[in-house]
C-alpha cells in the first residue's frame, strides 16, 4: 500500500472498493460480484490470470437480478 | 400545446405578479445571482424559457418563496415538472457524490433482498403489527458519509429506542425503499413511483395502521405526496416528534435536564412543508429549559441546508451552510441540533471542511440520551 504511481491513488481505491462493497451487500447483491487486486504494470500473465479467474466467478453466478436498474 | 404552455395551465404561473418576493427570499439567488426563480416563471409566460436552462436544478425546492408568494405559485412544483420535462429531453442536474445515491434508488426499484437491517437489536422490532417504524435511508448513509462521522446508523436505534419506550414494538422491515423524494424532486416522477408502490406494498402486508418516521423527507412524501399519486393508504403517516410530544403530555415518558445552550435549525420538509414546528421546540425545552435559543432565520423563515435531491452540491452550496453555522454560532449555542439526517450530513460535511465551532448534534440521539427510565 502507498506503492502506488498515482500517490494514495490505491488507498483511495481501497477505501471506495470497501465502501462500494458494504452498500452491495446492503443492496443484497452477492459481494462476490465485487473483487479488488492489486497488479503492477509489469505483471501482465498474473493480471490476465486474475481476469480470467473473476470472469468464471461471474459466469457462475449468473446474471445479477439487477439487470435492468441503473 | 406545447409541453411549457401546458406546464404554465396547469401550475397557474400566470397569476404571477412579477412582484419578486420569490427571488429576494430565496436562498440560493442571494448566492448565486444566475438563479431566479421570478425570471423562471416570467420567461415560460412568454414560453422563452428553455429546458436547457442549467439553473433549473439549482432549487432547493424549499418552499421559501412559495410560501410568501402572493399570487400563490407554487414554485417547488413548477420546477419539479420542468425537471421532468427537462429530463426526458436529455437534460439533468449534476448529481453529487458520482451518482452514488441515485443509483442506490434506481437498485431500489427492482426485485432485490436487501439486507439492511443488522442494527436492530434482538427483540425490539416485529414483523408484522400495528406499528411500522419507516427508518429511511440510514443503512446507506451510515456507509457513505463515515468519513466525516455523520448519518450514523445508532441514530436509527436511538429512534428505535424512544419507540420502545412508549411500549411498542414496531415492523421494520428489510424490504423498505427509498421513500422516492429525491427522484421526484430530480425530475423523475417514473423512478419515485416505482418506490413508492412497493414501499406502499411493503407496509400493508405488515398489517400497520400507523407508520412512524423521523425522516422529515419521508414523512412530508407519505402524508403530502403519496396519497396524491395512490389515495387513501389504508395507514396513518405519524412523525416521531408529534408521537413523543403527546407521550410528554400524558406524562409517559419524560427527559432528564442537560446544561448548555442550543440553537434548533427547523429542516423544510419538517417545518415549512409539514407544519412541525413546536413539537421539536417542547422536546428541546424539556432537557434544555430556557437555554434553548433561536436563530434570527427559524420557525417558518428557516433557511434550506443547501443541498437537496443529492444535486447541484456546490460552493454556493457551501455558502449557504457556512453562513448558517456561522448565524448559529452567533446565538451563543454551543450545539446545533438538527432534526434531518441530511440537515446533518450536509452541516457536518461544512464544519468539518472549514472548522467552524459548534457541535452538530441529532435531537433523536440527544433525546434518547436524556430518556428518563422512570421506576414504574
Ligand atoms: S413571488 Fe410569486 S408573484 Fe411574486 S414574482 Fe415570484 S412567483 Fe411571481
Ligand atoms: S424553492 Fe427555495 S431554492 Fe427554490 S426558488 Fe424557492 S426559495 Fe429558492
Amino acid at each position: 500500500m502507498g506503492d502506488c504511481h498515482y500517490l494514495d491513488g490505491n488507498e483511495k481505491a481501497e477505501k471506495m472498493f470497501s465502501m462500494a462493497l458494504e452498500l452491495v451487500k446492503l443492496l443484497g447483491i452477492e459481494p462476490e460480484r465485487m473483487h479488488l487486486e492489486w497488479v503492477s504494470s509489469a505483471e501482465g500473465g498474473r493480471f490476465a490470470q486474475i481476469a480470467t479467474d473473476f470472469t468464471k466467478q461471474i459466469r457462475r453466478l449468473g446474471p445479477s437480478r439487477l439487470k435492468k436498474a441503473a | 400545446m406545447t409541453a411549457l404552455s401546458e406546464l404554465v395551465e396547469e401550475t397557474q404561473t400566470y397569476f404571477c405578479l412579477d412582484c419578486g418576493v420569490c427571488t429576494g427570499s430565496c436562498p440560493v439567488a442571494r448566492v448565486f445571482p444566475d438563479f431566479s426563480p421570478r425570471q423562471i416563471i416570467e420567461r415560460s409566460l412568454y414560453e422563452l424559457e428553455e429546458a436547457s436552462d442549467g439553473t433549473i436544478w439549482n432549487c432547493l425546492t424549499c418552499a421559501q418563496c412559495s410560501v410568501r408568494c402572493p399570487a400563490n405559485i407554487d414554485f417547488p412544483e413548477f420546477i419539479r415538472r420542468m425537471r421532468d420535462e427537462a429530463r426526458t429531453l436529455g437534460y439533468d442536474g449534476t448529481p453529487a457524490h458520482n451518482g452514488m445515491l441515485q443509483t442506490i434508488m434506481a437498485i431500489q426499484t427492482q426485485n432485490i433482498h436487501q439486507d439492511r437491517t443488522a442494527w436492530v437489536p434482538e427483540g425490539q422490532t416485529a414483523t408484522t403489527g400495528d406499528v411500522f417504524y419507516f427508518v429511511g435511508c440510514r443503512p446507506f448513509f451510515d456507509v457513505i458519509f463515515r468519513d466525516i462521522d455523520a448519518g450514523a446508523i445508532g441514530n436509527a436505534a436511538n429512534v428505535l429506542k424512544l419507540i420502545n419506550r412508549c411500549g411498542i414494538t414496531p415492523v421494520v422491515s428489510n424490504d423498505e425503499r427509498c421513500c422516492g423524494h429525491d427522484a421526484l424532486w430530480n425530475g423523475n416522477e417514473k423512478k419515485f413511483k416505482q418506490l413508492a408502490t412497493i414501499n406502499l406494498e411493503v407496509i400493508r402486508a405488515s398489517g400497520a395502521k400507523q407508520v412512524v418516521f423521523s425522516c422529515p423527507e419521508g414523512y412530508y412524501m407519505f402524508r403530502e405526496v403519496y396519497p396524491r399519486y395512490f389515495g387513501e393508504l389504508g395507514f396513518e403517516p405519524v412523525h416521531i416528534l408529534d408521537f413523543l410530544s403527546a407521550r410528554i403530555d400524558d406524562g409517559s415518558i419524560a427527559f432528564a435536564g442537560a446544561d448548555g445552550t442550543v440553537t434548533y435549525h427547523d429542516p423544510c420538509r419538517l417545518g415549512r412543508l409539514a407544519g412541525i414546528f413546536d413539537a421539536p421546540r417542547k422536546l428541546l425545552k424539556a432537557v434544555y429549559g430556557t437555554q434553548l435559543v433561536e436563530m434570527p432565520r427559524s420557525g417558518p423563515n428557516s433557511v434550506c441546508c443547501g443541498t437537496s435531491g443529492w444535486m447541484n452540491c456546490s460552493s454556493c452550496s457551501k455558502q449557504i451552510q457556512v453562513e448558517r453555522l456561522n448565524e448559529a454560532a452567533a446565538t451563543g449555542a454551543h450545539t446545533l441540533v438538527t432534526a434531518c439526517p441530511k440537515c446533518q450530513i450536509h452541516f457536518r460535511c461544512t464544519k468539518a471542511a472549514f472548522d467552524i465551532d459548534i457541535d452538530i448534534v441529532d435531537l433523536y440521539d440527544l433525546l434518547a440520551d436524556r430518556l428518563k427510565v422512570q421506576a414504574d
